[in-house]
């Protein structure tokens, strides 16, 4: 919907907000499997009720996955499953896109676009592009007649601003005020030779989908351990991979290999602080308290939270994964050099805090305390059993502006 | 201005200031070094935008300074020595002729304006100067505060335990053999007059840094008043600075910006920095993608390009690399 | 399509930090000194904003005009910094600084300054052979004698008035010189008249006094803010209170021995809550039973048993299982040595503030040098936030009056997350049988056998179910439930963090 309509600005708010309803219909469901309670209740119902047992009808998708290794992610090929997931829950993205796997319905409306001699996104973002560099070029060459302007009326021993021209005109151009040189139209040329060109073949043939939906070791673990709405094969073989070789195989493709093909083996060396399961306990952590938790790293931190998810509103806190060995030792003799491990300077946190500042997020340190093989058996790590032997610590961050706290 | 005198940089707990307000400029003008005003500005007491002396200068800047030969360190504590009685006996009576002469001055002044009947003040005026200085007399008597109101009431004590009220002292006295607190109240001069809490030392005869001044890293290093740098990141922070710098550059800290230096075209007061700065240990130091993510956004929030500045210690050269989000897709 | 929504947008009216990120005192040198009122003009100075600046010299260091343009600059700027402190003599306070104590004698004092600044100490009479230096009175009191007080300032407190030109420092000189009857130190000095350099070279680096914590002493001041030491220097040092002043709050802390057990006992239940939790998850192996639940808030629900929590203490890598933790690194928990100490409490200009009986401060405020510190580690932050009370939420903004989360009086405030859990979320009260999994928690309970005092589960449930769930889970999310400000100084520019203990575990989404 939104992403593949052209960007028009001028939206009447009757339409944005029947988009929004839209948006809460297509996206009512927060997890990908759906629970439909009995309408009406049969005696049966009633009798297990009353023993604490609920008989829920649960609609399960059943999605189905491809382990890749290289890209350490889980590649859901059916777009249907792909949908799915993305609808409910926003798990996963598209190969080819920024978030929602669009791919195939950006290049249909680019060809309808095409057709009409209209712009698709894309160009409207080139264009808009190429006017702000002209815009810069304009300035300076403004600022650098100003200059020269003044420069002279310096040496004459006049006084003059460097503002306004003589003739009471702006002299240097802000975003305001600037306007685009409407000079050579070569635009609805070129779109109209376009347009006759597929006039021709208008049977032209169907896009074929290219794209897939990726979801992250963490997502792709949380669906199918949790609620069991995923199946995941091993890319070689095409046979789905059980729980436990899941287990192993989302461990293992951490661990550097010559081999880029899933290895369902129990690992050689089982670690706390393998990367895949620091992750998860903090991916899990969030999900369970229902936040939509995507990767962070357009914005340097390790996630994002949503409220809803991405289509509602823009993330609200940037989680910064900051992993604790209880037991440094264990930290020293670890394969995996962790990031944040330990305690980073003052300069990294100004610039992380200052980029997500920007865009109106609150920066989270979440500490994940890492148990101690001393305290713990690596034995515990064969099952997700593990994951209750670490814990969360959240840490909030935000500037403090004296001047502001005045009162 | 010369450049020819090196600038005495007064070192104490192993941070370096400038109180001469020539040296500060001379610092800017001559050699690019701006340092960090870190004093309260006294007639401008109540905001942080505009602060004055001491200029505070960043390690990196001392350094270049002292290679450079441009300056000397002096260990500021021990260039201030006792005073000696004569010293302090001619401080005194130096600072008491200013004062009388201020005061004749100001009665000088003030018959002046009684004769002339154009200046003088409306006799309302007069009146309420009257009215305030009544007030002030009545508020002396019992303990000096002229801003007693002001004061919320146990602060009073603050008044009261300072033994040297009228009225208080005699009593005060006889029960406290304290030597320093003791002194009377000043009864010498009963019109006011302005005092000048000094800033520099350098009017003190006492103060000498001659035997306290260091032309050398090690040598401050040796007597303890020193030790920057000593990390091979400390080392590769005045290695950097020194290339910009001699590049005609000039620099103040960039922390706020994720860098260590912001790196202007010229004097900041007068142009904006393009580049933040970061130095890197050694070509062999890890360069992270989320770095290269937060630099190339938080440029474009800035209009200044990150400079990744790679300082390799062996052949005392330093490496540049500048990020910038490039726009695509 | 997210992504192309947060570009950045700074014209957004909400963008608060942003506006300070570009205010003129963020990047040094940008300041527009000749905006600046000339000396002695406006009384109440106006502080302009950023002047414009060029982008660059023009070749050979500047075109005439550009050159003209910084010079003014500069001469506006070395002006100001020129300006000397006067003062009148019938305003300005007098001290004797002793360096061998770290403390300024206030032998005069005068105007609003000593309502907030200096302390009431004793001090014994010099004693014979400490050449006339008052003494430290608890090292030689006579009990029942009455020793004479007398005002004294930190090394702070005095260099920042010295700064501000409202104090005349002189140096105690222990050569005996002056002036030991000294009738009047207006015609002669009782010690060494001292300069702001002198001031500055002598006081700072003493007792704690880093140049850090002085900057951000005299940056805080500036603003009108009384700052406070957070550790008493000596025992006359004024005590804040202990928790903020709360109409409706309990005015102490329980800190007695049965307030720890109570503290102790709902962490236990909530270790035991945390158990149950687990439940449903006997078998790790196995998928939810999802036709159980009847929303997918349960399921949510049931999904938590990660414990977030600081409530339960960071593991320490265990000792007695006779191997000792390997490490060549100093351990972390080696906290005694932190730099992360709170060092000043911090009142708003607003607080009404006794200085023999402060108040609980509005900030708690750790400095560090930034140059040589790097972040607090989750072990250092953990042992501020203990110390710290639980801040009530701010007034939401700009809406009508919200009543802040408070405890209801008389319950113990806990750092227990079962205490302060919304009723929305109803944690499983009973369940058959123990699990497996459980096993792995008694370790974890063990921690608190020592203390254990069995008190009626049901008082744990009472517990969890009485405070009622304020509006916007977002303004709770941002504030976090304790916090503490982070000055980390950087050669001369402070940047202050807040640092708050997150709650998202008691605010779910879902």
């Amino acid at each position: 919907m939104s992403l593949i309509q052209p960007a028009s600005r001028s939206k009447s708010h009757q339409k944005s907000s029947a988009r929004r309803t839209e948006n809460d219909r297509i996206y009512a469901n927060p997890l990908p499997i759906i629970l439909i309670e009995p309408s009406q209740p049969s005696l049966l119902h009633k009798a297990l009720g009353l023993l604490g047992v609920s008989v829920t009808q649960v609609l399960n998708p059943h999605c189905e996955g491809v382990l890749d290794v290289a890209t350490r992610s889980v590649w859901v090929l059916n777009m249907k499953d792909a949908m799915v997931l993305w609808q409910r829950g926003f798990f996963g993205k598209g190969d080819l896109s920024r978030s929602e796997p669009s791919w195939l319905a950006r290049q249909i409306n680019a060809r309808k676009q095409a057709k009409q001699g209209g712009m698709t996104s894309e160009e409207v973002t080139a264009k808009r592009r190429a006017e702000r560099k002209q815009f810069k070029l304009d300035r300076a060459k403004a600022m650098a007649a100003a200059a020269a302007e003044a420069e002279t009326a310096f040496q004459e021993g006049r006084v003059i601003s460097t503002i306004y021209a003589p003739d009471g005109t702006r002299m240097i151009p802000s975003a305001a005020t600037w306007k685009p040189n409407r000079a050579p139209e070569t635009q609805p040329d070129k779109s109209a030779s376009i347009a006759e060109e597929s006039d021709d073949e208008d049977e032209e043939e169907p896009i074929e989908n290219v794209e897939h939906l990726q979801l992250t070791l963490q997502e792709a673990f949380f669906l199918l351990w949790n609620l069991d709405c995923l199946s995941v094969s091993n890319t070689q073989t095409g046979d789905p991979l059980t729980l436990s070789q899941v287990w192993n195989a989302f461990q293992n493709a951490h661990v550097p290999s010559p081999k880029l093909v899933p290895s369902p083996e129990p690992p050689q060396h089982r670690c706390f602080d393998n990367p895949f399961l620091v992750n998860y306990v903090i991916y899990h952590h969030y999900r369970s308290l229902g936040w939509v938790v995507k990767s962070g790293i357009k914005f340097c931190v390790d996630y994002l939270l949503y409220k809803r998810g991405p289509i509602f509103a823009h993330a609200e806190f940037a989680i910064v994964v900051c992993p604790v060995y209880e037991d440094p030792a264990d930290q020293e003799s670890s394969p995996f050099n962790l990031q944040n491990a330990s305690p980073f300077s003052w300069s990294w946190l100004s610039t992380i805090n200052r980029v997500n500042s920007q865009v109106q997020k609150t920066l989270i340190l979440s500490y994940v305390t890492i148990p101690a093989r001393l305290r713990v058996s690596d034995a515990v790590l064969s099952s997700p059993a593990c994951f209750a032997h670490y814990s969360i610590r959240e840490v909030v961050l935000r500037r403090f502006i004296p001047a502001r706290m005045r009162d | 201005m010369s450049t020819s005198n090196p600038i005495l940089l007064r070192v104490s707990n192993k941070k370096a200031y400038v109180w001469d307000i020539d040296d500060v400029a001379k610092l800017r003008v001559c050699h690019h070094i701006c340092g960090v005003l870190a004093g309260t500005l006294p007639h401008l007491s109540q905001q942080n935008v505009f602060l004055g002396v001491p200029l505070l200068l960043m390690p990196e800047e001392v350094v270049l300074l002292v290679e450079k030969g441009l300056a000397l360190l002096v260990d500021d504590k021990n260039a201030h020595h006792d005073p000696s009685a004569p010293a302090l006996r001619k401080w005194d009576s130096d600072r008491l002729r200013v004062v009388e002469r201020q005061l004749a001055l100001a009665e000088e002044h003030e018959a002046k304006e009684a004769l002339n009947p154009d200046r003088a003040m409306s006799e309302k005026a007069i009146l309420k100067r009257k009215e305030r200085e009544e007030k002030r007399a009545r508020s002396v008597q019992p303990n000096t505060a002229e801003t007693s109101q002001e004061i919320p009431e146990e602060s009073l004590f603050a008044n009261d335990s300072v033994p040297n009220l009228e009225g208080h002292s005699e009593s005060l006295r006889a029960e406290s053999p304290h030597r320093s607190s003791v002194t009377v109240p000043p009864q010498t001069f009963t019109s006011p007059y302005t005092i000048q809490v000094p800033g520099a030392s350098s009017t003190f005869e006492w103060y000498d840094q001659s035997t306290h001044s260091f032309t050398t890293l090690a040598a401050a290093r040796e007597a303890g008043i020193w030790d920057y740098p000593a990390t091979p990141a400390e080392y590769a922070r005045c290695g950097v600075f020194r290339d910009l710098w001699e590049q005609g550059y000039f620099m103040g800290g960039g922390i706020k910006f994720g860098g260590e230096y912001l790196v202007y075209p010229g004097d900041p007061l007068r142009y904006h920095s393009h580049f933040v700065a970061s130095a890197i240990e050694s070509p062999e130091a890890a360069l992270r993608p989320l770095e290269i993510v937060a630099h190339g956004r938080l440029g474009t929030g800035t209009k200044k390009a990150h400079l990744l500045c790679e300082w390799d210690e062996d052949k005392e050269s330093v490496t540049y690399y500048s990020i910038e989000w490039a726009g695509f897709g | 399509m997210d992504d192309a929504l947060e570009v950045p947008r700074p014209q957004l009216p909400t963008a608060d930090v942003q506006e300070e990120d570009q205010s003129s005192g963020d990047e040094d040198g940008g300041l527009d000194w000749t905006k600046l009122p000339k000396l002695g003009t406006a009384a109440r100075p106006v502080i302009p904003k950023r002047g414009e600046k060029d982008f660059e010299p023009a070749a050979g260091g500047g075109s005439g005009l550009q050159l003209h343009v910084l010079d003014r600059s500069r001469e506006a700027m070395l002006e100001a910094l020129r300006a000397g402190r006067s003062i009148s003599s019938k305003s300005i306070s007098y001290g004797l600084w002793y360096p061998a104590i770290d403390r300024v004698h206030v032998i005069t004092a005068r105007g609003i300054h000593f309502s907030t600044m200096g302390h009431s100490a004793t001090r014994a009479p010099p004693s014979e052979g400490m050449g006339g230096e008052a003494v430290d009175a608890q090292s030689n009191s006579i009990p029942g004698s009455k020793l004479p007080k007398r005002l004294e300032l930190l090394p702070e407190e005095a260099l920042y008035l010295v700064e501000r030109g409202a104090l005349f420092c002189y140096k105690f000189l222990s050569n005996g010189l002056p002036l030991v009857d000294s009738p009047n130190f207006e015609m002669t000095s009782p010690g060494a008249p001292m300069s702001v350099q002198q001031a500055f070279a002598e006081m700072t680096g003493r007792d704690g006094m880093t140049l850090e914590r002085y900057q951000v002493y005299a940056y805080l001041k500036r603003l009108g803010f009384i700052l406070m030491r957070a550790e008493p220097p000596t025992a006359e040092y004024p005590v804040a209170a202990l928790t903020p002043l709360l109409s409706n709050r309990p005015l102490t802390q329980p800190q007695t021995f049965r307030g720890k057990l109570t503290t102790l006992f709902s962490r236990f239940a909530s270790n035991v809550l945390s158990v149950f939790r687990l439940s449903r998850r006997s078998d790790w192996w196995k998928h939810l039973q999802l036709s159980r639940y009847r929303t997918s808030a349960d399921i949510f629900q049931s999904l938590r048993f990660i414990p977030c929590t600081y409530s339960v203490p960071l593991p320490l890598p265990s000792v007695s299982e006779g191997k000792q933790a390997s490490s060549s690194k100093a351990l972390p928990f080696a906290l005694s040595a932190s730099p992360y100490k709170v060092f000043f409490h911090v009142y708003k200009p607003s607080t009404p503030f006794r200085k023999t009986a402060p108040p609980a401060p509005d900030f708690y405020v750790v400095v560090v040098n930034a140059r040589t510190t790097p972040m607090p580690s989750i072990q250092e932050l953990t042992a501020l936030f203990d110390i710290l009370p639980v801040m009530p939420l701010p007034p939401p903004r700009k809406r009508g009056v919200q009543p802040a989360v408070k405890n209801p009086p008389n319950s113990p405030p806990t750092d227990d997350p079962a205490t302060k859990a919304p009723p929305g979320i109803s944690r499983p009260s009973s369940t058959p049988g123990w699990p497996l999994s459980a096993l792995t928690f008694l370790r974890r309970l063990l921690f608190f056998l020592p203390f254990f005092c069995p008190t009626p589960p049901a008082q744990a449930d009472k517990l969890a179910s009485k405070p009622t769930r304020p509006p916007n889970p977002f303004l709770a999310l941002k504030t976090g439930k304790k916090t503490i400000v982070i000055a980390a100084v950087d050669s001369g520019s402070i940047s202050f963090f807040r640092f708050g203990q997150g709650v998202f575990e008691e605010w779910p989404m879902a």
